[in-house]
C-alpha cells in the first residue's frame, strides 16, 4: 500500500507535467484530484500494511524499507492536504503545469521521507523533496528570485551534507561496536547505547535540521524564499515540517543521554529564535517576509518543545506542526491575493471585503495561539512540559509568545483597519470554500484534539514514542 | 449564578438601546454580531467549571472587546486603542496561563471544584505553589479588570461605541477579574500573601483612579476611570475575603454604570462629543436625562437607602473596617470615597449646569425604555441585601456606619463648588503610567526591532562568503598556465609525500 502511495505520487507529478502543458486548468484539476485521491486512499487503507522492505544496495545492506507509524501518518495526511490546497491556489499561467508538477514531486519526496525506515533512503528522499522548490524559484525570471534560489540551494545542500556525514558516521560507529553494517533505523535505535560517547554525531544531525527548520543563525535563506516564491508558497510550510520530523527521529531516540545533556542549550536557542523572529516580524514591511519571520518564531517554539522531551510536549509538537502549517498557510494565501505585498499599501479591508478580513483575523488568531484553535492546544502542551523542565524557560516563553500577538495585530491593523483607495480583494466561492475548510480544520483540532487524544493512555502514538525513548 | 442574570439582563437592554443608537451607523451587522459573540463568550466564562474552558471565554471576550473598540477603524487613535487593550490584557493573560500550567501540573486537572477541594492538601505540602498560582491569577485579573499596573487600556477603550463601553467596559467584561478571584477563593483563602496583594491593588487603584477621574474633561473618560475605581472597591472586598460583598457590588455596579454610560451615550449621540466644554445647560432641555443621570450618580456615591450602590459599598467598607489589620486600606478607601463624591457631582455640574446653550437631546422609546428599566433596578436592587445591612447596624455605631456617606457627600459638595483641581493636574494623563510604559517598554522594543531589520544575523553569511572567496582566490592564483611552476609543484609534492612515507 505504501509503495502504491509513493509511486502514485511520483507518477502524478510526471503525468501532470505531460498532460498539463496545454491547459493550466487541466493540470490543476488533475493534480488536485490526484492528491485528494491519494489522501483518500491513504486514510482508508493505512491500517492494511504498515511496512514494506526490499533489498536495494545489498553490498552495503541498504534496504528500500518503508514503515508507517502514527506520527508519520499525521504528517503525511497533512502534507497531502496542504499539497492539494497549494495546487488549488497556483495561478493560471503558461508555466502552471510546471509548478503543479513540482508540487506533487515535493509531496512525493516528503511522503517518502516520512515513510522511510532506512536512513539512507531517508537521505535520498530528503534531497528529492528539496529540489522541486528550487525549480519553482528558478522559474521566477527576476534577479532577486534567482538569488533567493541560489541561497536556498546552498543552504539546503549544506544541510544535506551534514545529514549525510552524520548518517555515515552513525552507521560507522554502529558497525565498529556491533560488527553489523546497517542503515536500518530500528536497528540503529535499538543499539543506541553505543553512540553515547559520540555526541558530535548528534550535533551533525542537529546542524542539518536546524538549518532547515530554520533556527537562528541559519535562517537567512527562508525570508528570501518566502518573498520570491509564487503561489506554491505553502509548500515551504510542508518542507519545514520535514526538518522537524527529522529532528524528532534523529535526536532523542538515538542519543538519549547526549540530548539530555544539551537540552538546555537547544531550548535556549529555541527561545532566542522565538524572540528574534517576533522582533523582526514586527518591523518588516514585506507581508510575506513577516510570515517568514513568524514561521521562524514558531520554529523556535518547536525546537524548545522537542528538547523539553516528554510525551506531553511530543503530543503538542505534532498538533503544532499540523495547525501552524494550516494557519500560516492560510494567512500567506490570503496575503498572496493582495495587490501588493507592502504592508502599507492595502488598508481598509474591514470595509472593502469583510469576509476577507474575518478570515485573516481567524488565521492570525490561530497563529498566535488563541484558544479555541488547535494551535493553542499544541502550545499549551508544549508550555506545560517546558515549565516542567525549567520553570524559568517556561515563563520566558509565555512572555515571548506575547510578542507574537504584537506583530499579528500590526498586520491586522495595517490591512484591515484604516482607509485607502487600493482595490478590494476578490475571493471567489471556491477559494472561500477552501479557506473555510482550513478554518474548520483548525477549529476542529482546537475543540477536539482527537484522535491525538492525550487522555487515553493506550494511545499507540504516545506509548510507541515512550517505548522508543525508554527502550534502553 | 446571579452573574449570568446580570450579563443576560444588562446585555439585552443594551441591545435594545443600540438598535436606535447604532441605527445610522455603517457596520451595524458587524456591531451586533460581535456583541452577540461577546455575550456568548462571557456566559462561557461564567458558566465554565474548568479553568481551561474559562480561559477560552476569557480570551474570547478580549477578542470581541478588541473588535468593538476598533469599531471606528478609520480613526488611527481607535486602532491604537484597540491594539493596546488587546495587548495589555494579553500580558496579564500570560500570567493567568502560568497559573493554569502550575495548577495543571499540581492537580492534574483544571476542574475548578476539584481544585477547590484539593487545595488544602497541596497547601500542606507546598504552600508556596498556591501563592504562585494566586499571583498568576491576580496577573490575569489585573489585566482584564484594568487595575494597577495594567490599567492604561481602559481609558482608551472609550473609543468604542458607547453601548459597547456600557456593556463590555463597565458592566461585564472588566469585572471578569473580580469574578475569577471570587471563583478561585478557595486558593486565595490559603494564601495570605495573595490576599494582601489583592487588597493593596484594590486600595491603590480605587484611590488612584478616583483622583484621575476628578481631573478629566471628557464625560466618558470620567466614567472609565470611575469604573476602574469601583472595581478597585471590589478588589478591596476580595482582599479581605468578603466575596459576597464583592459580587454584590459587581451586580449593582453593572446596573448603575451601564445606566450612566447609556445616559452619556444619549448626550454624545446628540451633540457628537463627550467634551464637557460642549455641554452646559442640558438640564433645562432634558429633565428626564438629568434625573436618570442623577440616579446613576447617587448610586455611585452611595446615598443611603435610595440607591443600590449604598448597600454594596457599605458592606465592602464595613468588612474592611472590621479587620484590624487593614486599617490603612480603610483609610485609603475613605479618601477614595471622597473623590468618588467629588467627581460624581462635578460631572453633574459640568454636564447639566454650565453656561453653554444646548438643544434638546433626541431619544426614542428604544433608548428611553432601557434607561428607565436600569434606573429602576439601580434604585431597588440593593434591598436584596437589606438584611445584611440591618445586621451591620446592630454591630456598629451609627457614626461609623455613616462615615463613608458623610465623607462622600462632603466630596460631592466640594466637587459641585470647585470643578478644577489644579493641585493634581500633572496626573491628568493617566498618572504617568503611559509615559513610563512608552519609554520603558514600547520605545526600546520598536527601536530594537528596527535596528535588527533587515535581518542583522545575515551578516554571519558574509564570513562564509569571504572565506570561500579567499580560498578560491588563492587556488586560482596557482593556475598560471606556466609549465615550469607546475613541474616544481609536482616535485615538491612528491618529495613531501615520500618524506611522510619514510617517517
Amino acid at each position: 500500500m505504501l509503495l502504491l502511495l509513493l509511486s502514485n505520487l511520483l507518477f502524478l507529478g510526471f503525468f501532470v507535467l505531460l498532460m498539463g502543458s496545454k491547459n493550466a486548468l487541466l493540470a490543476k484539476a488533475i493534480n488536485i484530484l490526484g492528491l485528494l485521491l491519494s489522501l483518500g486512499i491513504f486514510l482508508l487503507l493505512h491500517q492494511e500494511a504498515n511496512s514494506f522492505t526490499i533489498p536495494w544496495i545489498s553490498s552495503w545492506n541498504i534496504n528500500f524499507s518503508l514503515s508507517l507509524d502514527d506520527f508519520s501518518f499525521w504528517l503525511i495526511a497533512l502534507s497531502l492536504f496542504i499539497g492539494s490546497i497549494a495546487s488549488f491556489f497556483v495561478s493560471d499561467s503558461k508555466k502552471a503545469h510546471h509548478e503543479q508538477a513540482c508540487i506533487s514531486l515535493t509531496i512525493f519526496g516528503s511522503t517518502g521521507l516520512f515513510l522511510a525506515n532506512d536512513i539512507f533512503l531517508f537521505f535520498v528522499f530528503w534531497e528529492i523533496s528539496l529540489l522541486p522548490l528550487y525549480w519553482i524559484l528558478l522559474s521566477q525570471k527576476n534577479a532577486q528570485g534567482l538569488k533567493a534560489a541560489l541561497r536556498y540551494i546552498i543552504f539546503t545542500q549544506a544541510s544535506g551534507i551534514f545529514l549525510l556525514i552524520s548518517m555515515i558516521a552513525l552507521a560507522f560507529v554502529h558497525y565498529k561496536s556491533t560488527g553489523v553494517l546497517s542503515f536500518d533505523y530500528d536497528m540503529l535505535v535499538k543499539n543506541n547505547s553505543f553512540y553515547a560517547a559520540n555526541s558530535y554525531i548528534l550535533f551533525g544531525f542537529a546542524l542539518a535540521f536546524l538549518i532547515k527548520l530554520p533556527i537562528i543563525p541559519f535562517h537567512s535563506w527562508m525570508p528570501e524564499v518566502f518573498a520570491h516564491c509564487p503561489s506554491a508558497l505553502v509548500l515551504v510550510a510542508v518542507l519545514i515540517k520535514t526538518a522537524c520530523y527529522g529532528l524528532i527521529r534523529f535526536s532523542w531516540p538515538l542519543f538519549p543521554e547526549s540530548c539530555a545533556d544539551f537540552s538546555l542549550f537547544f531550548m535556549s536557542l529555541g527561545l532566542l529564535t522565538l524572540i528574534y523572529g517576533a522582533l523582526l516580524a514586527f518591523s518588516e514591511q514585506n507581508l510575506k517576509k513577516i510570515f517568514a519571520y513568524s514561521t521562524l518564531s514558531h520554529a523556535g517554539l518547536m525546537l524548545m518543545g522537542i528538547f523539553a522531551n516528554n510525551t506531553l510536549s511530543f503530543f503538542g509538537i505534532i498538533l503544532l506542526l499540523i495547525t501552524q502549517c494550516i494557519s500560516t498557510g492560510g494567512a500567506l494565501l490570503l496575503v498572496n491575493q493582495l495587490e501588493s505585498v507592502d504592508i502599507n499599501m492595502s488598508a481598509g479591508m474591514w470595509h472593502k471585503n469583510t469576509h476577507y478580513a474575518v478570515a485573516l483575523l481567524i488565521f492570525l488568531l490561530a497563529g498566535f495561539g488563541f484558544p479555541v484553535f488547535g494551535n493553542f492546544v499544541g502550545e499549551w502542551f508544549v508550555l506545560v512540559s517546558l515549565y516542567q523542565t525549567s520553570s524559568l524557560l517556561g515563563l520566558l516563553t509565555l512572555l515571548g509568545l506575547v510578542l507574537g500577538v504584537v506583530y499579528s495585530l500590526r498586520v491586522f491593523q495595517k490591512i484591515c483597519f484604516g482607509h485607502s483607495d487600493s482595490p478590494s480583494v476578490i475571493v471567489n466561492e471556491y477559494q472561500g470554500f477552501v479557506y473555510a475548510v482550513m478554518m474548520a480544520a483548525l477549529l476542529f483540532l482546537g475543540l477536539k484534539p482527537l484522535p491525538l487524544n492525550i487522555e487515553t493512555q493506550e494511545n499507540t502514538l504516545i506509548s510507541s514514542y515512550e517505548n522508543e525513548v525508554d527502550s534502553l | 449564578m446571579n452573574m449570568c442574570l446580570v450579563i443576560t439582563f444588562v446585555s439585552s437592554w443594551i441591545a435594545v438601546y443600540s438598535l436606535e443608537y447604532m441605527e445610522n451607523e455603517e457596520g451595524i451587522v458587524r456591531f451586533f454580531s460581535t456583541v452577540n459573540l461577546f455575550v456568548c463568550f462571557m456566559l462561557l466564562l461564567v458558566l465554565a467549571d474548568n479553568l481551561l474552558l474559562m480561559f477560552i471565554g476569557w480570551e474570547g471576550v478580549g477578542l470581541c472587546s478588541f473588535i468593538l473598540i476598533g469599531f471606528y477603524y478609520k480613526e488611527p487613535l481607535a486602532q491604537k486603542a484597540a491594539i493596546k487593550a488587546f495587548l495589555t490584557t494579553r500580558i496579564g493573560d500570560a500570567f493567568l496561563l502560568l497559573a493554569l500550567i502550575v495548577c495543571y501540573l499540581q492537580f492534574k486537572t483544571l476542574d475548578i471544584s476539584f481544585i477547590s477541594n484539593e487545595a488544602g492538601l497541596i497547601h500542606a505540602k507546598e504552600p508556596l505553589l498556591i501563592t504562585l498560582i494566586c499571583f498568576g491569577l491576580i496577573g490575569g485579573a489585573v489585566g482584564k479588570s484594568a487595575q494597577l499596573p495594567l490599567q492604561t487600556w481602559l481609558a482608551d477603550a472609550m473609543w468604542g461605541p458607547t453601548p459597547v463601553s456600557a456593556l463590555i467596559h463597565a458592566a461585564t467584561m472588566v469585572t471578569a477579574g473580580v469574578y475569577l478571584i471570587a471563583r478561585m477563593s478557595a486558593l486565595f483563602a490559603l494564601s495570605p500573601e495573595g490576599m494582601q496583594a489583592v487588597l493593596a491593588i484594590g486600595a491603590l487603584t480605587l484611590l488612584f483612579a478616583g483622583i484621575i477621574a476628578s481631573l478629566q474633561t471628557d464625560l466618558k473618560k470620567v466614567l472609565a476611570y470611575s469604573t476602574m475605581s469601583q472595581i478597585g472597591f471590589m478588589f478591596l472586598a476580595l482582599g479581605v475575603g468578603a466575596y459576597d460583598a464583592a459580587m454584590f457590588h459587581l451586580t449593582t455596579h453593572a446596573f448603575f454604570k451601564a445606566l450612566l454610560f447609556l445616559a452619556a451615550g444619549v448626550i454624545g449621540h446628540s451633540i457628537h462629543s463627550y467634551d464637557f466644554k460642549k455641554m452646559g445647560s442640558l438640564k433645562k432641555q432634558n429633565p428626564f436625562l438629568f434625573w436618570i443621570f442623577l440616579i446613576g450618580c447617587i448610586n455611585l456615591m452611595g446615598i443611603p437607602f435610595i440607591s443600590a450602590g449604598f448597600f454594596s459599598k457599605e458592606l465592602i467598607l464595613a468588612s474592611v473596617h472590621h479587620d484590624a489589620n487593614t486599617s490603612w486600606a480603610y483609610g485609603l478607601a475613605l479618601v477614595g470615597v471622597f473623590f468618588t463624591g467629588y467627581y460624581s457631582l462635578r460631572m453633574i455640574k459640568l454636564t447639566f449646569f454650565g453656561k453653554k446653550e444646548n438643544n434638546k437631546c433626541h431619544m426614542g422609546i428604544m433608548m428611553k425604555a432601557p434607561l428607565m428599566v436600569l434606573a429602576f433596578f439601580s434604585l431597588v436592587i440593593g434591598y436584596a441585601h437589606f438584611d445584611d445591612i440591618i445586621a451591620l447596624l446592630q454591630h456598629e455605631s451609627v457614626l461609623a456606619f455613616l462615615t463613608p456617606t458623610i465623607i462622600c457627600v462632603l466630596g460631592g459638595l466640594f466637587g459641585f463648588k470647585f470643578t478644577d483641581l489644579g493641585l493634581f493636574a500633572f496626573l491628568k494623563q493617566g498618572g504617568g503610567f503611559e509615559w513610563l510604559y512608552q519609554k520603558l517598554i514600547i520605545n526600546p522594543y520598536v527601536a530594537l526591532s528596527k535596528k535588527l531589520n533587515p535581518d542583522s544575523l545575515q551578516a554571519l553569511e558574509t564570513i562564509f562568503i569571504r572565506f570561500t572567496n579567499f580560498f578560491f582566490g588563492s587556488i586560482k592564483s596557482l593556475h598560471t598556465g606556466d609549465l615550469s611552476s607546475y613541474i616544481s609543484f609536482l616535485v615538491v609534492a612528491a618529495l613531501v609525500m615520500t618524506g611522510i612515507m619514510v617517517i
